[in-house]
Protein backbone atom coordinates (compact mmCIF):
# COMPACT_ATOMS: atom_id res chain seq x y z
CA UNK A 1 0.00 0.00 0.00
CA UNK A 2 2.79 2.40 0.93
CA UNK A 3 4.26 2.80 -2.52
CA UNK A 4 1.10 4.16 -4.05
CA UNK A 5 -0.30 7.69 -4.37
CA UNK A 6 0.28 9.35 -0.98
CA UNK A 7 -3.11 11.01 -1.25
CA UNK A 8 -5.00 7.76 -1.87
CA UNK A 9 -6.51 7.97 1.59
CA UNK A 10 -6.05 11.07 3.72
CA UNK A 11 -8.55 10.46 6.52
CA UNK A 12 -6.00 11.14 9.27
CA UNK A 13 -4.45 14.23 7.70
CA UNK A 14 -7.95 15.51 6.90
CA UNK A 15 -8.88 15.00 10.55
CA UNK A 16 -5.88 17.08 11.64
CA UNK A 17 -6.50 19.81 9.04
CA UNK A 18 -10.18 20.07 9.99
CA UNK A 19 -9.06 20.62 13.59
CA UNK A 20 -6.70 23.39 12.46
CA UNK A 21 -9.43 25.02 10.36
CA UNK A 22 -11.84 25.00 13.31
CA UNK A 23 -9.16 26.58 15.52
CA UNK A 24 -8.26 29.49 13.24
CA UNK A 25 -11.69 30.59 12.03
CA UNK A 26 -14.31 32.94 13.41
CA UNK A 27 -16.60 31.11 15.81
CA UNK A 28 -20.36 31.48 15.35
CA UNK A 29 -20.35 33.86 18.32
CA UNK A 30 -17.49 35.89 16.82
CA UNK A 31 -19.57 36.21 13.65
CA UNK A 32 -22.40 37.63 15.72
CA UNK A 33 -20.04 40.16 17.29
CA UNK A 34 -18.78 41.13 13.84
CA UNK A 35 -22.37 41.41 12.62
CA UNK A 36 -23.09 43.80 15.48
CA UNK A 37 -20.11 45.97 14.47
CA UNK A 38 -21.36 46.22 10.89
CA UNK A 39 -24.74 47.37 12.19
CA UNK A 40 -23.04 49.94 14.40
CA UNK A 41 -21.03 51.15 11.44
CA UNK A 42 -24.25 51.83 9.53
CA UNK A 43 -25.84 53.61 12.50
CA UNK A 44 -22.69 55.66 13.09
CA UNK A 45 -22.27 56.77 9.49
CA UNK A 46 -25.97 57.58 9.15
CA UNK A 47 -26.18 59.66 12.35
CA UNK A 48 -27.17 63.25 11.71
CA UNK A 49 -23.71 64.69 12.53
CA UNK A 50 -21.95 62.38 10.06
CA UNK A 51 -20.65 64.19 6.97
CA UNK A 52 -21.64 61.12 4.94
CA UNK A 53 -25.19 60.91 6.31
CA UNK A 54 -26.80 62.83 3.45
CA UNK A 55 -25.37 60.29 1.00
CA UNK A 56 -26.70 57.30 2.93
CA UNK A 57 -30.36 58.03 3.52
CA UNK A 58 -32.29 56.56 0.62
CA UNK A 59 -33.41 53.57 2.62
CA UNK A 60 -31.32 51.00 0.76
CA UNK A 61 -28.58 49.45 2.86
CA UNK A 62 -25.35 50.40 1.17
CA UNK A 63 -23.04 49.44 3.95
CA UNK A 64 -22.10 45.79 3.78
CA UNK A 65 -19.47 43.19 4.51
CA UNK A 66 -16.94 42.38 1.84
CA UNK A 67 -13.72 40.40 1.57
CA UNK A 68 -13.00 37.35 3.68
CA UNK A 69 -15.97 37.71 6.01
CA UNK A 70 -18.33 37.73 3.04
CA UNK A 71 -16.64 34.71 1.49
CA UNK A 72 -16.62 33.01 4.91
CA UNK A 73 -12.83 32.68 4.96
CA UNK A 74 -11.82 34.99 7.82
CA UNK A 75 -9.03 33.61 10.01
CA UNK A 76 -6.93 34.81 12.93
CA UNK A 77 -4.20 37.11 11.73
CA UNK A 78 -0.88 36.08 13.31
CA UNK A 79 1.18 33.53 15.19
CA UNK A 80 0.41 34.77 18.68
CA UNK A 81 -2.16 37.35 17.78
CA UNK A 82 -5.84 36.40 18.00
CA UNK A 83 -7.01 39.21 15.78
CA UNK A 84 -9.48 39.12 12.92
CA UNK A 85 -9.33 41.56 10.00
CA UNK A 86 -12.66 42.27 8.31
CA UNK A 87 -13.77 44.65 5.58
CA UNK A 88 -16.76 46.90 4.99
CA UNK A 89 -17.91 48.79 1.94
CA UNK A 90 -19.79 52.08 2.11
CA UNK A 91 -21.47 52.68 -1.22
CA UNK A 92 -22.44 56.24 -2.08
CA UNK A 93 -23.09 58.47 -5.10
CA UNK A 94 -19.94 60.53 -4.97
CA UNK A 95 -20.57 64.12 -6.05
CA UNK A 96 -18.65 65.26 -9.11
CA UNK A 97 -16.83 67.98 -7.24
CA UNK A 98 -15.06 65.58 -4.82
CA UNK A 99 -11.42 65.00 -5.59
CA UNK A 100 -9.93 61.55 -5.05
CA UNK A 101 -8.80 62.13 -1.46
CA UNK A 102 -12.03 63.80 -0.38
CA UNK A 103 -13.94 60.53 0.02
CA UNK A 104 -11.39 59.06 2.44
CA UNK A 105 -11.08 62.41 4.27
CA UNK A 106 -14.83 62.53 4.89
CA UNK A 107 -14.96 58.86 5.81
CA UNK A 108 -12.20 59.34 8.36
CA UNK A 109 -14.08 62.31 9.80
CA UNK A 110 -17.37 60.44 9.86
CA UNK A 111 -15.84 57.51 11.74
CA UNK A 112 -14.54 59.64 14.62
CA UNK A 113 -16.20 58.85 17.93
CA UNK A 114 -17.06 55.26 16.94
CA UNK A 115 -17.88 53.52 20.20
CA UNK A 116 -15.32 50.98 21.39
CA UNK A 117 -12.67 51.84 18.83
CA UNK A 118 -9.12 51.94 20.15
CA UNK A 119 -7.61 53.70 17.15
CA UNK A 120 -8.61 54.96 13.69
CA UNK A 121 -5.95 54.64 10.97
CA UNK A 122 -6.08 56.16 7.51
CA UNK A 123 -4.80 53.70 4.89
CA UNK A 124 -4.18 54.01 1.17
CA UNK A 125 -7.63 52.77 0.12
CA UNK A 126 -9.61 52.57 3.35
CA UNK A 127 -9.94 53.81 6.90
CA UNK A 128 -9.24 51.19 9.52
CA UNK A 129 -11.19 50.90 12.77
CA UNK A 130 -9.08 49.11 15.35
CA UNK A 131 -11.07 47.29 18.03
CA UNK A 132 -9.56 44.88 20.56
CA UNK A 133 -8.94 41.62 18.60
CA UNK A 134 -10.52 42.99 15.42
CA UNK A 135 -9.64 45.47 12.68
CA UNK A 136 -12.33 46.65 10.27
CA UNK A 137 -11.20 48.24 7.01
CA UNK A 138 -13.92 50.59 5.75
CA UNK A 139 -13.76 51.51 2.07
CA UNK A 140 -15.89 54.01 0.14
CA UNK A 141 -17.16 52.85 -3.22
CA UNK A 142 -18.48 55.37 -5.73
CA UNK A 143 -21.48 53.51 -7.13
CA UNK A 144 -21.47 55.23 -10.51
CA UNK A 145 -21.26 51.98 -12.51
CA UNK A 146 -24.25 50.41 -10.75
CA UNK A 147 -26.58 50.77 -13.70
CA UNK A 148 -24.27 48.68 -15.89
CA UNK A 149 -23.28 46.09 -13.25
CA UNK A 150 -24.91 45.59 -9.88
CA UNK A 151 -22.89 47.26 -7.11
CA UNK A 152 -19.92 47.99 -9.38
CA UNK A 153 -18.07 51.27 -8.97
CA UNK A 154 -14.77 52.83 -8.07
CA UNK A 155 -12.80 52.94 -4.86
CA UNK A 156 -10.32 55.64 -3.99
CA UNK A 157 -6.58 55.18 -3.93
CA UNK A 158 -4.89 57.94 -1.98
CA UNK A 159 -1.25 57.10 -1.17
CA UNK A 160 1.06 59.21 1.01
CA UNK A 161 3.22 59.88 -2.02
CA UNK A 162 2.25 59.76 -5.68
CA UNK A 163 -0.98 60.75 -7.36
CA UNK A 164 -4.47 59.91 -6.08
CA UNK A 165 -6.52 57.66 -8.33
CA UNK A 166 -9.82 55.83 -8.69
CA UNK A 167 -9.80 52.06 -9.08
CA UNK A 168 -12.66 50.05 -10.68
CA UNK A 169 -14.07 47.64 -8.13
CA UNK A 170 -16.98 45.33 -7.47
CA UNK A 171 -16.36 43.42 -4.25
CA UNK A 172 -20.05 42.52 -3.94
CA UNK A 173 -19.94 40.86 -7.34
CA UNK A 174 -16.69 39.06 -6.53
CA UNK A 175 -18.15 37.63 -3.35
CA UNK A 176 -21.19 36.45 -5.29
CA UNK A 177 -18.93 34.84 -7.90
CA UNK A 178 -16.88 32.99 -5.26
CA UNK A 179 -19.91 31.80 -3.35
CA UNK A 180 -21.49 30.63 -6.60
CA UNK A 181 -18.30 28.81 -7.63
CA UNK A 182 -17.89 26.82 -4.45
CA UNK A 183 -21.55 26.42 -3.48
CA UNK A 184 -22.70 25.74 0.05
CA UNK A 185 -20.48 22.67 0.40
CA UNK A 186 -20.98 18.91 0.42
CA UNK A 187 -23.31 17.66 3.16
CA UNK A 188 -20.81 15.10 4.47
CA UNK A 189 -18.00 17.65 4.65
CA UNK A 190 -20.24 20.18 6.40
CA UNK A 191 -21.17 17.55 8.98
CA UNK A 192 -17.50 16.62 9.52
CA UNK A 193 -16.58 20.26 10.04
CA UNK A 194 -19.48 20.78 12.42
CA UNK A 195 -18.26 17.87 14.53
CA UNK A 196 -14.73 19.29 14.72
CA UNK A 197 -16.09 22.73 15.61
CA UNK A 198 -18.08 21.28 18.50
CA UNK A 199 -14.93 20.79 20.52
CA UNK A 200 -12.48 23.21 18.92
CA UNK A 201 -14.37 26.37 18.01
CA UNK A 202 -12.94 29.31 19.96
CA UNK A 203 -14.71 32.60 20.60
CA UNK A 204 -12.17 35.39 20.82
CA UNK A 205 -13.99 38.68 20.33
CA UNK A 206 -15.08 40.55 23.43
CA UNK A 207 -18.28 42.56 23.31
CA UNK A 208 -17.63 46.29 23.43
CA UNK A 209 -20.38 47.20 25.88
CA UNK A 210 -23.69 46.06 27.33
CA UNK A 211 -25.60 47.01 24.20
CA UNK A 212 -23.39 44.84 21.99
CA UNK A 213 -23.67 42.05 24.56
CA UNK A 214 -27.46 42.19 24.27
CA UNK A 215 -27.32 42.25 20.46
CA UNK A 216 -24.96 39.26 20.36
CA UNK A 217 -27.07 37.33 22.85
CA UNK A 218 -30.27 38.08 20.93
CA UNK A 219 -28.81 37.39 17.49
CA UNK A 220 -30.45 34.00 17.27
CA UNK A 221 -33.85 35.62 17.27
CA UNK A 222 -33.40 36.77 13.65
CA UNK A 223 -35.25 40.00 14.21
CA UNK A 224 -32.95 41.81 11.78
CA UNK A 225 -31.83 40.76 8.31
CA UNK A 226 -28.19 39.58 8.32
CA UNK A 227 -25.45 42.01 7.30
CA UNK A 228 -22.83 39.31 6.77
CA UNK A 229 -23.63 36.64 4.17
CA UNK A 230 -24.31 33.25 5.74
CA UNK A 231 -21.38 31.03 6.75
CA UNK A 232 -20.09 28.91 3.92
CA UNK A 233 -18.56 25.52 4.66
CA UNK A 234 -17.47 24.44 1.22
CA UNK A 235 -14.25 22.45 1.25
CA UNK A 236 -12.69 24.98 -1.15
CA UNK A 237 -13.33 27.78 1.38
CA UNK A 238 -11.83 25.74 4.23
CA UNK A 239 -8.73 24.94 2.14
CA UNK A 240 -8.39 28.66 1.45
CA UNK A 241 -8.45 29.41 5.19
CA UNK A 242 -5.59 26.96 5.70
CA UNK A 243 -3.61 28.40 2.81
CA UNK A 244 -4.07 31.91 4.17
CA UNK A 245 -2.92 30.83 7.62
CA UNK A 246 0.18 29.17 6.15
CA UNK A 247 1.06 32.24 4.08
CA UNK A 248 0.39 34.64 6.97
CA UNK A 249 3.09 32.86 8.95
CA UNK A 250 5.51 32.46 6.05
CA UNK A 251 5.33 36.15 5.15
CA UNK A 252 5.40 37.40 8.75
CA UNK A 253 9.14 38.08 8.65
CA UNK A 254 9.57 38.19 4.90
CA UNK A 255 10.73 41.33 3.09
CA UNK A 256 8.30 40.41 0.29
CA UNK A 257 4.69 41.60 0.40
CA UNK A 258 2.05 38.96 1.07
CA UNK A 259 -0.08 38.20 -1.99
CA UNK A 260 -3.55 39.75 -1.64
CA UNK A 261 -6.22 37.52 -0.16
CA UNK A 262 -8.52 38.27 -3.07
CA UNK A 263 -6.00 36.73 -5.52
CA UNK A 264 -5.90 33.55 -3.43
CA UNK A 265 -9.69 33.59 -3.18
CA UNK A 266 -9.94 33.79 -6.97
CA UNK A 267 -7.58 30.81 -7.26
CA UNK A 268 -9.62 28.87 -4.68
CA UNK A 269 -12.76 29.54 -6.71
CA UNK A 270 -11.07 28.53 -9.97
CA UNK A 271 -9.42 25.33 -8.77
CA UNK A 272 -12.65 23.35 -8.36
CA UNK A 273 -13.79 20.74 -5.87
CA UNK A 274 -11.67 17.66 -5.09
CA UNK A 275 -13.76 14.82 -3.70
CA UNK A 276 -10.72 13.06 -2.20
CA UNK A 277 -10.85 15.40 0.80
CA UNK A 278 -9.45 18.53 2.41
CA UNK A 279 -5.78 17.54 2.16
CA UNK A 280 -6.05 17.03 -1.59
CA UNK A 281 -8.09 20.24 -1.94
CA UNK A 282 -5.33 22.23 -0.22
CA UNK A 283 -2.61 20.43 -2.15
CA UNK A 284 -4.35 21.16 -5.46
CA UNK A 285 -4.80 24.83 -4.59
CA UNK A 286 -1.13 25.25 -3.64
CA UNK A 287 0.31 23.12 -6.43
CA UNK A 288 -1.80 24.57 -9.27
CA UNK A 289 -1.16 28.16 -8.18
CA UNK A 290 2.59 27.51 -7.99
CA UNK A 291 2.48 26.09 -11.53
CA UNK A 292 0.69 29.17 -12.82
CA UNK A 293 3.34 31.38 -11.26
CA UNK A 294 6.14 29.22 -12.68
CA UNK A 295 4.60 29.57 -16.15
CA UNK A 296 4.51 33.34 -15.75
CA UNK A 297 8.13 33.34 -14.62
CA UNK A 298 9.14 31.24 -17.61
CA UNK A 299 7.18 33.40 -20.06
CA UNK A 300 8.13 36.75 -18.55
CA UNK A 301 4.46 37.55 -17.86
CA UNK A 302 2.42 38.17 -14.70
CA UNK A 303 -0.96 37.04 -13.37
CA UNK A 304 -3.65 39.57 -14.14
CA UNK A 305 -6.80 38.24 -12.56
CA UNK A 306 -10.01 40.00 -13.42
CA UNK A 307 -13.04 40.10 -11.17
CA UNK A 308 -15.37 37.74 -13.07
CA UNK A 309 -18.34 39.91 -12.15
CA UNK A 310 -16.74 43.13 -13.40
CA UNK A 311 -13.81 42.85 -15.81
CA UNK A 312 -12.35 46.34 -15.24
CA UNK A 313 -11.72 45.32 -11.62
CA UNK A 314 -8.18 43.88 -11.73
CA UNK A 315 -8.09 42.15 -8.41
CA UNK A 316 -4.32 41.79 -8.05
CA UNK A 317 -3.45 45.22 -9.43
CA UNK A 318 -0.86 45.81 -6.68
CA UNK A 319 0.71 42.34 -6.62
CA UNK A 320 3.19 41.29 -7.90
CA UNK A 321 4.83 44.70 -7.67
CA UNK A 322 5.80 46.17 -11.04
CA UNK A 323 9.39 46.68 -9.90
CA UNK A 324 9.73 43.27 -8.25
CA UNK A 325 7.70 40.94 -10.47
CA UNK A 326 10.13 38.04 -10.46
CA UNK A 327 10.93 38.25 -6.74
CA UNK A 328 7.28 38.41 -5.72
CA UNK A 329 6.13 35.57 -8.00
CA UNK A 330 9.15 33.38 -7.27
CA UNK A 331 8.70 33.98 -3.55
CA UNK A 332 5.08 32.85 -3.60
CA UNK A 333 5.75 29.91 -5.94
CA UNK A 334 8.43 28.64 -3.56
CA UNK A 335 6.15 28.90 -0.55
CA UNK A 336 3.33 27.07 -2.33
CA UNK A 337 5.66 24.34 -3.58
CA UNK A 338 6.92 23.90 -0.04
CA UNK A 339 3.37 23.57 1.27
CA UNK A 340 2.53 21.01 -1.44
CA UNK A 341 5.68 19.04 -0.61
CA UNK A 342 4.90 19.03 3.14
CA UNK A 343 1.32 17.90 2.48
CA UNK A 344 2.64 14.99 0.39
CA UNK A 345 4.99 14.12 3.22
CA UNK A 346 2.29 14.31 5.89
CA UNK A 347 -0.13 12.21 3.84
CA UNK A 348 1.76 9.03 4.85
CA UNK A 349 3.79 10.19 7.88
CA UNK A 350 3.16 9.15 11.49
CA UNK A 351 1.04 11.27 13.82
CA UNK A 352 4.19 12.49 15.57
CA UNK A 353 5.76 13.52 12.29
CA UNK A 354 2.53 15.20 11.16
CA UNK A 355 2.49 17.17 14.42
CA UNK A 356 6.01 18.51 13.85
CA UNK A 357 5.09 19.61 10.35
CA UNK A 358 1.80 21.15 11.46
CA UNK A 359 3.71 23.27 14.00
CA UNK A 360 5.95 24.48 11.24
CA UNK A 361 3.19 25.20 8.72
CA UNK A 362 0.44 26.63 10.92
CA UNK A 363 2.19 27.72 14.15
CA UNK A 364 3.16 25.97 17.36
CA UNK A 365 0.32 27.38 19.43
CA UNK A 366 -2.33 26.15 17.01
CA UNK A 367 -0.42 22.87 16.62
CA UNK A 368 -0.43 22.27 20.36
CA UNK A 369 -4.13 23.01 20.64
CA UNK A 370 -4.78 20.55 17.82
CA UNK A 371 -2.70 17.82 19.48
CA UNK A 372 -4.46 18.34 22.78
CA UNK A 373 -7.82 18.04 21.06
CA UNK A 374 -6.75 14.90 19.18
CA UNK A 375 -5.49 13.26 22.39
CA UNK A 376 -8.68 14.17 24.26
CA UNK A 377 -10.80 12.75 21.44
CA UNK A 378 -9.12 9.32 21.66
CA UNK A 379 -8.50 9.23 25.41
CA UNK A 380 -10.59 6.32 26.69
CA UNK A 381 -8.67 5.58 29.89
CA UNK A 382 -11.42 6.67 32.20
CA UNK A 383 -14.51 6.26 30.05
CA UNK A 384 -16.26 3.33 28.46
CA UNK A 385 -16.12 4.99 25.01
CA UNK A 386 -15.68 2.83 21.94
CA UNK A 387 -13.68 3.38 18.77
CA UNK A 388 -14.80 2.57 15.25
CA UNK A 389 -12.81 0.67 12.66
CA UNK A 390 -13.04 0.63 8.89
CA UNK A 391 -13.25 -2.77 7.23
CA UNK A 392 -10.25 -3.78 5.13
CA UNK A 393 -7.89 -0.89 6.09
CA UNK A 394 -8.46 -1.06 9.86
CA UNK A 395 -8.65 2.75 10.02
CA UNK A 396 -9.57 3.81 13.56
CA UNK A 397 -11.90 6.71 14.30
CA UNK A 398 -13.28 8.36 17.43
CA UNK A 399 -17.08 8.37 17.06
CA UNK A 400 -17.20 12.11 17.89
CA UNK A 401 -15.84 13.08 14.47
CA UNK A 402 -17.44 10.42 12.27
CA UNK A 403 -20.01 11.90 9.92
CA UNK A 404 -20.90 8.59 8.20
CA UNK A 405 -20.67 5.80 10.82
CA UNK A 406 -22.58 3.26 8.71
CA UNK A 407 -19.40 2.18 6.89
CA UNK A 408 -17.57 1.49 10.16
CA UNK A 409 -17.69 -1.23 12.84
CA UNK A 410 -17.31 -0.95 16.57
CA UNK A 411 -14.05 -2.50 17.80
CA UNK A 412 -14.98 -5.28 20.26
CA UNK A 413 -14.34 -4.28 23.86
CA UNK A 414 -11.14 -5.56 25.45
CA UNK A 415 -8.15 -4.42 27.53
CA UNK A 416 -4.56 -4.17 26.39
CA UNK A 417 -2.05 -5.93 28.62
CA UNK A 418 1.76 -6.38 28.85
CA UNK A 419 3.46 -9.77 28.93
CA UNK A 420 7.04 -11.07 28.88
CA UNK A 421 8.10 -14.03 26.80
CA UNK A 422 9.85 -16.48 29.06
CA UNK A 423 8.70 -14.63 32.17
CA UNK A 424 5.69 -14.55 34.39
CA UNK A 425 2.87 -12.15 33.86
CA UNK A 426 3.16 -10.05 36.98
CA UNK A 427 -0.22 -8.41 37.24
CA UNK B 1 -16.54 -23.57 24.03
CA UNK B 2 -16.52 -24.51 20.37
CA UNK B 3 -12.98 -23.99 19.05
CA UNK B 4 -12.94 -22.43 15.56
CA UNK B 5 -11.44 -24.67 12.92
CA UNK B 6 -8.42 -23.58 10.91
CA UNK B 7 -10.58 -23.45 7.80
CA UNK B 8 -13.08 -21.17 9.54
CA UNK B 9 -10.29 -18.81 10.60
CA UNK B 10 -8.77 -18.76 7.11
CA UNK B 11 -12.16 -18.21 5.47
CA UNK B 12 -13.14 -15.36 7.79
CA UNK B 13 -9.81 -13.64 7.26
CA UNK B 14 -10.08 -13.97 3.47
CA UNK B 15 -13.58 -12.50 3.55
CA UNK B 16 -13.07 -9.66 5.99
CA UNK B 17 -9.43 -8.79 5.31
CA UNK B 18 -8.88 -9.59 1.64
CA UNK B 19 -5.53 -7.77 1.48
CA UNK B 20 -4.01 -10.36 3.83
CA UNK B 21 -2.36 -13.47 2.44
CA UNK B 22 -3.14 -16.45 4.62
CA UNK B 23 -1.78 -19.97 4.55
CA UNK B 24 -1.71 -23.15 6.60
CA UNK B 25 1.68 -24.79 7.08
CA UNK B 26 2.21 -28.55 7.17
CA UNK B 27 2.40 -28.53 10.98
CA UNK B 28 -1.01 -26.82 11.19
CA UNK B 29 0.32 -23.31 11.93
CA UNK B 30 -1.73 -20.55 10.35
CA UNK B 31 0.11 -17.47 9.07
CA UNK B 32 -1.28 -14.29 7.59
CA UNK B 33 0.74 -11.36 6.26
CA UNK B 34 -0.90 -8.15 5.20
CA UNK B 35 -1.34 -4.39 5.48
CA UNK B 36 -3.25 -2.12 7.82
CA UNK B 37 -3.53 1.63 7.95
CA UNK B 38 -5.11 2.31 11.32
CA UNK B 39 -4.18 5.97 11.65
CA UNK B 40 -1.53 7.91 9.77
CA UNK B 41 1.00 5.25 8.67
CA UNK B 42 0.82 2.10 6.61
CA UNK B 43 1.99 -1.08 8.38
CA UNK B 44 2.70 -4.60 7.26
CA UNK B 45 2.18 -7.25 9.91
CA UNK B 46 2.23 -10.98 10.47
CA UNK B 47 -0.21 -13.03 12.50
CA UNK B 48 0.80 -16.51 13.63
CA UNK B 49 -1.66 -18.96 15.19
CA UNK B 50 -1.04 -22.60 15.96
CA UNK B 51 -4.27 -24.02 17.31
CA UNK B 52 -4.02 -26.05 20.52
CA UNK B 53 -0.30 -25.27 20.96
CA UNK B 54 -0.57 -21.47 21.28
CA UNK B 55 -2.83 -19.77 23.79
CA UNK B 56 -3.21 -16.62 21.70
CA UNK B 57 -2.48 -15.40 18.16
CA UNK B 58 0.94 -13.77 17.94
CA UNK B 59 0.93 -10.45 16.03
CA UNK B 60 4.22 -8.94 14.88
CA UNK B 61 4.75 -5.65 13.09
CA UNK B 62 7.08 -6.26 10.14
CA UNK B 63 7.27 -2.83 8.54
CA UNK B 64 7.97 -0.26 9.77
CA UNK B 65 9.52 -1.97 12.78
CA UNK B 66 8.30 -0.94 16.21
CA UNK B 67 10.46 1.67 17.83
CA UNK B 68 10.62 3.33 21.23
CA UNK B 69 10.03 7.03 21.72
CA UNK B 70 13.17 9.13 21.10
CA UNK B 71 15.64 8.42 23.90
CA UNK B 72 13.52 5.57 25.27
CA UNK B 73 13.77 1.78 25.27
CA UNK B 74 11.77 -1.02 23.67
CA UNK B 75 10.64 -2.13 27.11
CA UNK B 76 8.81 1.17 27.46
CA UNK B 77 6.55 0.46 24.49
CA UNK B 78 3.17 -0.24 26.08
CA UNK B 79 1.32 -3.53 25.89
CA UNK B 80 3.87 -5.79 24.22
CA UNK B 81 4.43 -9.50 24.48
CA UNK B 82 7.99 -8.53 25.17
CA UNK B 83 10.73 -10.58 23.52
CA UNK B 84 13.84 -9.38 25.37
CA UNK B 85 16.34 -11.09 23.04
CA UNK B 86 14.84 -9.57 19.89
CA UNK B 87 12.63 -6.73 21.08
CA UNK B 88 11.74 -5.64 17.55
CA UNK B 89 10.06 -9.03 17.14
CA UNK B 90 7.92 -8.52 20.21
CA UNK B 91 4.25 -9.32 19.74
CA UNK B 92 1.31 -7.12 20.55
CA UNK B 93 -0.52 -7.92 23.76
CA UNK B 94 -4.03 -7.25 22.64
CA UNK B 95 -6.21 -8.52 25.47
CA UNK B 96 -6.24 -9.58 29.08
CA UNK B 97 -5.71 -13.39 29.18
CA UNK B 98 -7.05 -13.61 32.73
CA UNK B 99 -10.19 -11.77 31.68
CA UNK B 100 -10.73 -14.39 28.98
CA UNK B 101 -11.33 -11.63 26.45
CA UNK B 102 -10.22 -13.98 23.69
CA UNK B 103 -10.59 -17.73 23.30
CA UNK B 104 -10.03 -20.06 20.34
CA UNK B 105 -13.78 -19.89 19.84
CA UNK B 106 -13.34 -16.34 18.56
CA UNK B 107 -12.55 -15.45 15.00
CA UNK B 108 -9.16 -13.79 14.55
CA UNK B 109 -10.70 -11.70 11.77
CA UNK B 110 -13.32 -10.29 14.12
CA UNK B 111 -11.12 -9.71 17.18
CA UNK B 112 -7.35 -9.85 16.68
CA UNK B 113 -7.39 -7.72 13.52
CA UNK B 114 -9.53 -4.83 14.83
CA UNK B 115 -7.57 -4.94 18.11
CA UNK B 116 -4.30 -4.79 16.16
CA UNK B 117 -5.56 -1.78 14.23
CA UNK B 118 -6.58 -0.16 17.51
CA UNK B 119 -3.19 -1.00 19.08
CA UNK B 120 -1.34 0.62 16.17
CA UNK B 121 -3.52 3.74 16.28
CA UNK B 122 -2.80 4.12 20.01
CA UNK B 123 0.88 3.33 19.44
CA UNK B 124 1.04 6.36 17.12
CA UNK B 125 -0.84 8.43 19.70
CA UNK B 126 1.64 7.19 22.34
CA UNK B 127 4.53 8.36 20.16
CA UNK B 128 2.76 11.72 19.84
CA UNK B 129 1.75 12.28 23.46
CA UNK B 130 3.85 9.91 25.60
CA UNK B 131 0.67 8.45 27.05
CA UNK B 132 -1.22 5.26 26.27
CA UNK B 133 -4.76 6.55 25.87
CA UNK B 134 -6.62 3.25 25.41
CA UNK B 135 -8.02 1.02 28.16
CA UNK B 136 -5.60 -1.47 29.65
CA UNK B 137 -5.13 -3.64 32.71
CA UNK B 138 -2.01 -4.22 34.74
CA UNK B 139 1.24 -2.40 34.12
CA UNK B 140 1.32 -0.39 30.94
CA UNK B 141 4.71 -1.70 29.84
CA UNK B 142 7.41 -4.17 30.79
CA UNK B 143 9.62 -1.25 31.82
CA UNK B 144 6.97 -0.05 34.27
CA UNK B 145 6.53 -3.59 35.57
CA UNK B 146 10.26 -3.82 36.27
CA UNK B 147 10.30 -0.34 37.82
CA UNK B 148 7.49 -1.39 40.16
CA UNK B 149 9.41 -4.55 41.09
CA UNK B 150 12.53 -2.49 41.81
CA UNK B 151 10.53 -0.14 44.03
CA UNK B 152 9.11 -3.09 45.96
CA UNK B 153 12.56 -4.62 46.47
CA UNK B 154 13.92 -1.27 47.68
CA UNK B 155 11.06 -0.92 50.13
CA UNK B 156 11.61 -4.43 51.46
CA UNK B 157 15.37 -3.84 51.80
CA UNK B 158 14.72 -0.57 53.59
CA UNK B 159 12.44 -2.35 56.04
CA UNK B 160 14.94 -5.16 56.60
CA UNK B 161 17.76 -2.74 57.39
Amino acid sequence: MAEQDPFRNTDTLDEVLLDIAALIELSPRDRRVAESRYRRLKTHLERSESPLAIYLVDGVSRIYAQGSIASSTTIVSGTEDDRFDVDAIVEIDVPDHWDNSCALDLLEEALQGFSGVVKIVRCTRCVQLQFPFMHMDVTILDRRERLAVERAGEIFHSPDSGPDARVPSNPWGFTGWFRGQVGIGQALFIEQLRRHRETLSKSRLMVLDEEEGRVVAKADQHDLPPVIPSALDAQEAVALKLLKRFLNLRYEDSPLPRPPSIYLTKRAGDVGYFPQGLSVQLYALAESTAKILRHHLADGTRPQEENPSYRPDLINDRWPRADALVRDMKGLAEQLEYLADRLSHMATASLAEIAKTIDELFGERVGKEQRDALAARYDRRSSPAVVLSEPRTGAIFAPAIVAAPERLREVPRHNFHPFIIGGEDKE
Amino acid sequence: MQRRSSDAQLKAMATQWPDFNGKKLADGTLIWIGPLRPKARFYTLSIIWKPVVMSLPYVMIDDPQLEPRPGGTFAEIPHLIFFAEKPEQSGLCLFDPEGREWTPADLIAATTLPWTAEWLAYYELWHLTGEWLAPGVGYESVARMHAAEARTVKEILADVH
